[in-house]
């Protein structure tokens, strides 16, 4: 039950996207190649969900880390490089197609960005649970997928409306992920929950 | 002379190529922890020292890092420096950390940090790596502080904990909402700035073909 309360909670209210602004370059960038947003999403919720798993298991395992708040993030970033050369070493003696096809560029920012350590570091201030850890990985996950689909939508009906010259691009894309985090704060009050 | 010229437009370059108004790097301290002028300074100053060093010291090695294991090895090295970047943040309060939470280690996946990761230029001198990089700081230090500043004023009526005379706060500036459409006002602003400008050098570049 908690998984599922974490999962929606990530998806939703504590959509990283349009509550904390994190990923919204890298889902900027997606816009502009939408073939991209699902392989990209996937090893972002590959990334997201294993490198909980690895993190929480090494701060189970040496308390004294977890409790240093100026290591912690470092255990973080070295799970994220584990999960990253699992994924590289899969690609290349395994030949997994799905990998080797990847622009490796776009495979470092799905694997490397502030979307999937934020998710981390929130559950590591938390001290969630195993199953909570994973919980908010994945719906953070999913909430970036939604986000990203939100954001190319925005940027596809921005780019084609009479929008004043000074507004055309990133002003304007602010003002509309603005009034969707305006909107999420109907449901989280004045401040948010975590 | 020609160094000074070199510099000069080194400089116009990088202010019309602006990471964070242009290029929408690294926004989320500038939303997130903008709501005083204090977490402003030092967030601007953890971002110093995690962004500039990594930048500085790997472009001497960055031709001879593989492509793929670029981007781990600059995040790396800048989580390393998170502690002394910590550390030189709290000296401006001691609930300075709180403050600033998972957004102050979470500049080590900054866009512009990741993007000299993957896109390299080893042409460039250290030095003009250097300038770029600074330049590129201080943008963030100014974007950030000018949100702070407006913000801190609304929500607290304050300006560096300072009282200001007037009284009269909007406590919903502090959410993230606030930030976003502040950010965008100042983004349009720049962006007009920036026509005018482009249109007043082609005016006097127009006047001199004249004479």
């Amino acid at each position: 039950m908690d998984f599922l309360i974490y999962a929606i909670l990530a998806v939703t209210m504590q959509n990283g996207m349009f509550t904390r602004l994190l990923g919204f370059g890298e889902a900027m960038e997606l816009a502009d190649t939408p073939k991209d947003i699902w392989p990209f999403c996937l090893t972002l919720t590959v990334q997201m969900v294993l490198s909980s798993m690895l993190s929480w298991g090494v701060l189970a395992l040496l308390p004294a880390v977890n409790a240093n708040v100026y290591i912690r993030p470092l255990v973080y970033i070295l799970s994220m490089i584990v999960v990253y050369a699992a994924f590289l070493a899969l690609g290349h003696f395994a030949k997994v197609q799905f990998i080797k096809r990847q622009n490796k560029q776009l495979l470092a920012l799905s694997m490397f960005n502030c979307s999937v350590l934020g998710a981390l570091l929130l559950t590591g201030t938390l001290k969630m649970s195993f199953l909570r850890s994973i919980g908010f990985g994945l719906g953070s996950a999913v909430g970036f997928l939604v986000a990203a689909f939100i954001v190319l939508e925005g940027k596809r009906r921005l780019v084609t409306s009479q929008t004043a010259d000074s507004f055309k691009g990133l002003a304007s894309m602010l003002l509309y992920a603005g009034i969707i985090s305006m909107a999420l704060c109907t449901l989280y009050g004045t401040s948010l929950p975590f | 002379m020609n160094k000074l010229r070199d510099i000069w437009a080194s400089l116009i370059g990088v202010l019309g190529e602006h990471p964070l108004l242009v290029r929408g790097f690294a926004l989320f301290p500038v939303v997130m922890v903008s709501t005083s002028l204090k977490n402003a300074v030092a967030i601007s100053l953890a971002f110093l020292i995690m962004t500039c060093i990594p930048v500085v010291v790997l472009s001497f090695f960055v031709e001879k890092i593989p492509g793929i294991f670029r981007t781990p090895v600059y995040v790396l090295f800048s989580i390393a420096l998170y502690p002394f970047a910590a550390w030189c943040a709290g000296l401006f309060g001691t609930d300075m950390l709180a403050s600033l939470g998972i957004y102050l280690p979470l500049i080590c996946v900054n866009g512009i940090l990741t993007d000299y990761a993957y896109k390299p230029d080893g042409s460039r001198k250290w030095w003009q790596t250097a300038f770029k990089v600074f330049c590129e700081c201080f943008e963030f230090f100014v974007v950030i502080c000018i949100i702070s500043l407006v913000r801190e004023a609304l929500v607290y009526a304050t300006v560096w904990g300072v009282p200001l005379p007037v009284r009269i706060t909007v406590r919903s500036a502090g959410l993230p909402f606030a930030g976003l459409i502040l950010l965008a006002l100042l983004i349009g602003a720049f962006q007009y700035a920036k026509t005018m400008w482009q249109r007043l050098r082609e005016k006097r570049a127009a006047k001199k073909g004249v004479k």
